[in-house]
């Protein structure tokens, strides 16, 4: 394991050999960022120790990506490999409407004013992070999608991401997602790893939605039992706009997450959901903060966690409400289902508000399967492994039933079964 | 022909207020066969859930003399779902809800459970039974789609549970007080469903506190439970001269000394000294 500081010290011209053709601006950018970063620590996570995690190892870079046959698939329009990407299927009316998909090395050239803007962006509190530091310092992979003003996309754009660990290799994607005002799209993604190597992964995405701009974003992230992850999700909410965002955490390594959204425009509207699954010797820690900067605004976080084996699943739930957001509505729900006795569970609901006039509430419990509920599936016949995944599913439908991708909604409920009939 | 044997059956339940075991029943004696229709009847705290969900393998319950025989074998050391699946089916006096569950989904699985892995009911027979079932208990076709248990109304809750025994085709169904909460229509319904599987291949016992139910339907046997104890065993004239004298009066025929919690015309009596069995044990 290597720290941030010694991996810095270690590797001084590593930004620069990741995105050698990367424009002075943004190399520049990713030097200083380097150099910050000496004098940062990755900030920490209530009740998650990840500083032992080997997070922080650069790994050489491999000369040549070897690629699958079997990887691509018609029903998704972006399929990318590690620091690759191999598919990117736009529709013609789409890219006619001006809508663009591509992956950074491309968008840093071809849409140069509009990918240096928005990529300061996601990084424009990166100065007290080291984390955010580490991410603007090494990005090696990412997508830049932009949906022009009132375009709307009229199926999902569906996104394959592997981390491709089939040799050691660092995995550090950025996405960076635009609404513009009005635009309204639907994007799924899949996160998954490809080889078993030991990597390590840092995501980010950020989501700029315009005024009156929706975006319904569904998230599967399967990243392997060798992979160490940090995942940084971000929404920046404008006037009226709306994010849905659903992320379903099936990772079976050690994981911190970061799900944000800030609500910037008055009448905006974040909802985030979150299904997560602990199993083995595995951590994951989940902070899912909605904070309400803009009056009308409305917050809701809804996190249902199960545990099996060993396994320790942190949720903070983060309700801010900021002063001047008048009328401002924040709720949340953290839940957890323990089917171990030797799991660690913990479900914070945290509110911190500095306005008067507004409504706030949360709901947390931690708890192990209903024991009436248990007898009435046995008494019908059912296993105990079939009815605990039958009341599993039950405790997860509330999240899971709304995702609209069905064939992520199916792929996550086949993975939930086979975590309990294995666990 | 399928037999259900019970021998000397001895219960005891922890009271959660004194936390000491408390014995309900104190020798039960049964036999019922597939084909034949039962029903025990007696006045509240008697004992007549408890010998129900003691048969099924409600773990609250603690066996601690007797005998439950399905065909021979005793079943006490059976799990509640190796239970059921080897015929028993306990259609319940308060169904649990549980949200996020069809009461589709659940349906095929619990008959699934009962089939080998490889060979589960196709959705079209499956889909064609449960049509013609909710049919013939007056239920629309939503009831399927809709979580289990949740939001139903008493009587739905009812229907609900004998929708399941007429799906899951069990060998011997315990009715626990089926006909409680509902209305004289919702009664008929549900009577007809238990009365279409009536079969050389199926059993009924039926608890109920009430002749009323027994008009729909008609009992081979009436067993009347004071006291943890099946005390009488007649036909179902029994039931009329239960209805028209109420407990008391059989109780006091029989020389039984035991409280009727409901009954406001004979004082309470000195509690009885408990058996030891359930303190020992």
């Amino acid at each position: 394991m290597t720290t941030l500081a010694q991996s810095i010290e270690m590797h001084t011209d590593w930004p620069a050999r990741l995105l050698p053709q990367a424009p002075k601006w943004l190399a520049e950018f990713r030097a200083d960022s380097w150099q910050q970063a000496l004098n940062q620590q990755p900030r920490r996570f209530p009740k998650i120790d990840y500083r032992d995690w080997p997070l922080f190892d650069l790994k050489a870079i491999p000369p040549h990506i070897d690629v699958p046959g079997n990887l691509v698939r018609k029903a998704q329009a972006v399929v990318i490999l590690g620091r690759k990407t191999i598919k990117i299927d736009l529709p013609a009316d789409l890219i006619a409407q001006g809508v663009v998909v591509c992956d950074l090395e491309e968008a840093m050239t071809t849409r140069a004013a509009l990918f240096e803007k928005y990529f300061r962006k996601c990084f424009s509190n990166k100065a007290q992070d080291g984390l955010a530091l580490w991410q603007a310092a090494l990005v090696n992979s990412g997508l830049f999608i932009y949906i022009p003003k009132n375009v709307h996309l009229s199926s999902a754009l569906k996104i394959l991401q592997l981390q491709d660990s089939r040799q050691e290799e660092n995995f550090i994607n950025l996405m960076i997602i635009v609404l513009e005002t009005g635009a309204q799209a639907e994007i799924s993604q899949e996160v998954s790893t490809l080889g078993d190597c030991a990597n390590a992964a840092d995501l980010r995405t950020v989501i700029f939605a315009d005024a009156d701009s929706t975006l319904t974003y569904t998230v599967l992230d399967t990243l392997s039992a060798k992979t160490s992850a940090h995942i940084y999700r971000k929404s920046q909410l404008d006037q009226d706009a709306r994010v849905q965002s659903t992320f379903v955490e099936m990772n079976q390594g050690n994981v911190v997450s970061e799900f944000y959204s800030d609500l910037l425009g008055s009448g905006s509207n974040a909802e985030t959901k979150v299904v997560a699954i602990t199993a083995g010797k595995q951590t994951q820690g989940i902070n899912t903060k909605i904070t309400n900067y803009a009056r009308h605004s409305v917050g809701n976080i809804v996190q249902h966690g199960v545990l099996l084996d060993e396994s320790k699943l942190v949720f903070n739930g983060i309700g801010r409400i900021i002063k001047g957001a008048h009328a401002a509505y924040s709720q949340q729900e953290n839940r957890l289902l323990m089917l171990s006795e030797f799991v660690q569970g913990d479900a914070n609901p945290i509110l911190l508000i500095d306005e008067n006039d507004v409504i706030a509430g949360h709901a947390a419990s931690i708890g192990q399967v209903d024991r009436q509920q248990l007898y009435y599936l046995l008494s019908r016949g059912l296993t105990k492994s079939k009815a605990q995944s039958l009341l599993v599913k039950g405790f997860l439908a509330e999240s899971l039933s709304e995702i609209s991708d069905k064939a992520i909604a199916d792929y996550a409920i086949s993975l939930i079964e086979r975590s309990l009939f294995n666990g | 022909m399928d037999k259900l044997e019970i021998k000397n059956l001895h219960v005891c339940i922890e009271n959660e207020e004194t936390k000491q075991r408390d014995e309900i029943l104190k020798g039960v004696n049964l036999l019922l066969r597939t084909g034949e229709t039962h029903a025990i009847m007696g006045p509240n705290g008697t004992g007549k859930s408890t010998l129900s969900e003691t048969i099924m393998g409600n773990p609250k319950y603690q066996v601690t003399e007797g005998e439950i025989l399905l065909n021979g074998h005793n079943i006490l050391q059976d799990s509640v779902d190796q239970r059921a699946r080897l015929g028993l089916f306990l259609a319940m006096q308060y169904p649990v809800e549980i949200k996020g569950i069809t009461n589709a989904e659940f349906m095929r699985a619990a008959i699934n459970a009962r089939r080998p892995e490889k060979s589960p009911m196709s959705i079209r027979e499956f889909l064609s039974d449960l049509d013609q079932n909710l049919a013939l208990l007056n239920m629309p076709e939503s009831m399927a789609d809709r979580y289990l248990n949740e939001g139903f109304s008493g009587g739905e809750k009812k229907r609900n549970e004998i929708l399941q025994l007429m799906m899951i085709r069990p060998k011997f169904a315990i009715l626990d007080e089926i006909d409680s909460g509902l209305d004289i229509d919702a009664l008929k319904v549900v009577a007809k469903g238990v009365n279409t599987m009536a079969s050389p291949d199926f059993g009924t016992l039926m608890i109920t506190h009430y002749q009323r139910l027994l008009n729909y339907i008609h009992p081979d046997q009436v067993h009347v439970m004071m006291d943890g104890r099946i005390v009488k065993t007649g036909d179902a004239s029994l039931a009329e001269k239960l209805e028209a004298e109420g407990y008391a009066g059989l109780r006091d025929e029989l020389g039984i000394q035991v409280d009727l919690v409901d009954d406001d015309q004979i004082p309470i009596r000195e509690a009885k000294h408990r058996d030891d069995a359930c303190s020992v044990n």
